[in-house]
């Protein structure tokens, strides 16, 4: 069953010098719990797309349709962002019971919750420290904690271990995807990272240069538990690899020789 | 002898692969030609013998066709290699658009800059007009629900931008009235009428002076603060982060600073008031041999409660034009930290121009409300 359903969106900023066409037309479907990753270039519009999903940004034409959340209604967005976006006055078990404390839930359960979220990605210890006082991993670790903790239907994540050194991306790699395995979640996950893409995702799609449309769409076979230095999958990094360049590198050097 | 180029009327040619190494050579060669084409007025530049030519010589020897051309000389290009055809289209572009940039502005270029300005101001206007009305209606939403108002927030902006801005505005205030009753009094007194500096002072400090002061510093003071907050969250992303969580950020953000300052500025107002007037009477019995019994009966016989009553009305709308103007820079914040100091910037330069704006509206409308003078 879609999740969500994206068919001709197009954004394009006005900025004081122009307009700037951000992206698309861009159409493609998520099935319910699947995961998606936008794998394309700096600056072909990833992040504008998931913040159009996410509401954020107006498109000038095209339409987004989302699936009914568990509840029946709304679906429960979370978004991770590039960095964290963590709160900096409230300390670590407060960001997390914020938005739980805006949707209404009361004390005990709140509780209960973060407690539950702080021991699964493994902070339980740091629920009184402030932002500032984690380094880069936990913070992205709490703000994907917070993404989380309302239980969203659709979760989206904008190169959220980007600026991590690759020890500590590739751990939380491992945790998302232990974590989307156990929940029911669908994910968009926004990255230029051809090897998180093929470690993370089902679906892969490729966009090409600003303004990014799908270039390519690609299923990732690969049975779990992923292995970083198993034989299929170093073929599937390849072979993706190999469309990657041709599709969007290429046409990039031929666009900047003409 | 320069083997690459030869010269037979009109046709020059081009043999081999010019290079830059050749530059000289080219110069010279077409140097010494020069003449002898535009007594022929016909140059044909012809490249049948040649398979390419670098950057750099083709930009010689465009120029030199260029300059042909505008000597009046019909100037060809046979035979050229599809690269060098390339080359020479790629530099006839550039030239074009380069002339375009270069070109002097004219009378449409100025009415054009002037539409886009103009354009752009009034979009920062209707922008501003729809700020203005969803944070005046998410204000009036929220008060029907107190127990929503984050009023930890409340009180936290009411002590950065009125308690700690007490000292600046009491003092600021004092010896702008003992400088203007000083000032006053010292010219009246050539008439004999410096028993109305009390009059002059009660009027200017209490109608404007008060008032205005008192919005120019916390428009300076909170209106930046304002703006640079809301800008760095809006950098950090966590305004969006608020956004997707499902908070009405104008309510969450926008709202307490209001409040707070809707609160304060009244009663900064009333202190710049009185600071104002207890400097007028400093200088009166210092300076002009005024006693404060009679400053303060002439005073009492100048004002009017409402007078008083006024400023600190006109103050509300000081208090809603600074929080609203300062959250809307930092809301428009794009990009990184230069764009917040920007924003700071415009928001102290826009909320001291619309406070000032908004002050000579209501003097005019207050002309019409007080009644006359008492003398």
């Amino acid at each position: 069953m879609e999740a969500l359903s994206v068919t001709g969106l197009s954004v394009t900023y006005r900025e004081q010098d122009g307009e700037l066409h951000a992206l698309g037309p861009v159409s493609f479907q998520v099935d319910r719990g699947d995961f998606l990753c936008v794998l394309g270039p700096t600056g072909c519009g990833k992040t504008t797309l998931l913040r159009t999903l996410a509401g954020l940004e107006v498109p000038d034409s095209g339409t987004v349709t989302m699936m009914t959340g568990r509840g029946g209604g709304v679906p429960v967005v979370g978004y991770v962002f590039q960095q964290g976006a963590l709160f900096p006055w409230m300390t670590v078990r407060s960001n997390l019971e914020f938005p739980l404390r805006a949707a209404g839930m009361d004390r005990d359960r709140r509780h209960g919750e973060v407690a539950r979220m702080l021991d699964m990605v493994g902070l339980s210890s740091f629920a009184g420290s402030y932002p500032h006082q984690l380094s880069g991993g936990m913070q992205q670790r709490v703000a994907l904690a917070r993404a989380l903790v309302m239980g969203p239907d659709l979760l989206l994540l904008d190169e959220p271990f980007s600026s991590l050194d690759t020890r500590t991306s590739q751990e939380l790699q491992n945790s998302l995807r232990e974590l989307w395995k156990e929940s029911s979640t669908t994910v968009i996950f926004v990255t230029h990272n051809i090897e998180e893409a093929v470690y993370l995702a089902e679906k892969v799609i490729v966009l090409g240069h600003r303004p990014g449309t799908v270039v390519r769409r690609e299923t990732i076979h690969l049975p779990d538990p992923r292995s970083r230095l198993s034989g299929p999958f170093t073929d599937c990094l390849v072979s993706l690899r190999r469309t990657f360049e041709s599709l969007v590198l290429g046409e990039h050097q031929s666009s900047t020789k003409s | 002898m320069f083997e690459k180029l030869t010269f037979d009327s009109p046709s020059m040619r081009v043999h081999g692969v010019l290079v830059d190494e050749d530059i000289d050579q080219v110069r010279e060669f077409i140097g010494l030609h020069r003449r002898e084409i535009l007594d022929d007025g016909r140059l044909v530049v012809d490249f049948a013998g040649s398979t390419g030519i670098d950057t750099v010589t083709a930009v010689i020897v465009f120029d030199f066709c260029r300059e042909m051309k505008r000597a009046g000389v019909r100037v060809g290009i046979e035979n050229a290699p599809e690269t060098v055809s390339r080359l020479f289209d790629t530099l006839a572009k550039f030239e074009s658009r380069s002339r375009k940039e270069q070109r002097p502005s004219s009378f449409r270029e100025v009415f054009e800059s002037l539409g886009r300005d103009g354009y752009e101001f009034l979009s920062l206007v209707v922008t501003f007009g729809e700020f203005l009305f969803e944070t005046v209606g998410s204000f009036f939403q929220i008060l029907l629900t107190p127990l929503r108002i984050r009023w930890q927030m409340v009180f936290y902006y009411m002590e950065e931008s009125g308690w700690k801005a007490i000292p600046i505005v009491v003092t600021l205030n004092w010896l702008l009235g003992v400088v203007l009753g000083y000032q006053a009094g010292y010219q009246m007194r050539v008439f004999g009428a410096e028993t109305f500096m009390p009059a002059l002072l009660g009027y200017s400090i209490t109608w404007e002076i008060g008032p205005m002061l008192a919005a120019v510093l916390v428009a300076g003071r909170s209106g930046s603060a304002y703006a640079a907050e809301i800008g760095t969250m809006q950098v950090r992303e966590e305004v969006s982060a608020l956004r997707v969580m499902g908070f009405d950020t104008f309510s969450y953000l926008v709202t307490p600073k209001m409040m707070a300052l809707l609160f304060v500025m009244p009663f900064l107002v009333l202190l710049a008031n009185i600071s104002g007037l207890f400097g007028g009477l400093l200088a009166g019995t210092m300076f002009l041999g005024l006693p404060a019994r009679t400053f303060m009966s002439e005073l009492g016989k100048a004002l009017i409660p409402l007078d008083i009553l006024w400023g600190m009305l006109k103050s509300v709308v000081f208090a809603v034009i600074i929080a609203t103007v300062g959250s809307f820079m930092g809301m428009r914040v794009r990009g990184g930290a230069s764009a917040v100091g920007q924003a700071t910037t415009s928001a102290v330069v826009m909320s001291i121009f619309m406070v000032i704006l908004s002050d000579a509206l209501m003097s005019l409308l207050f002309v019409h409300i007080r009644p006359g003078l008492n003398m």
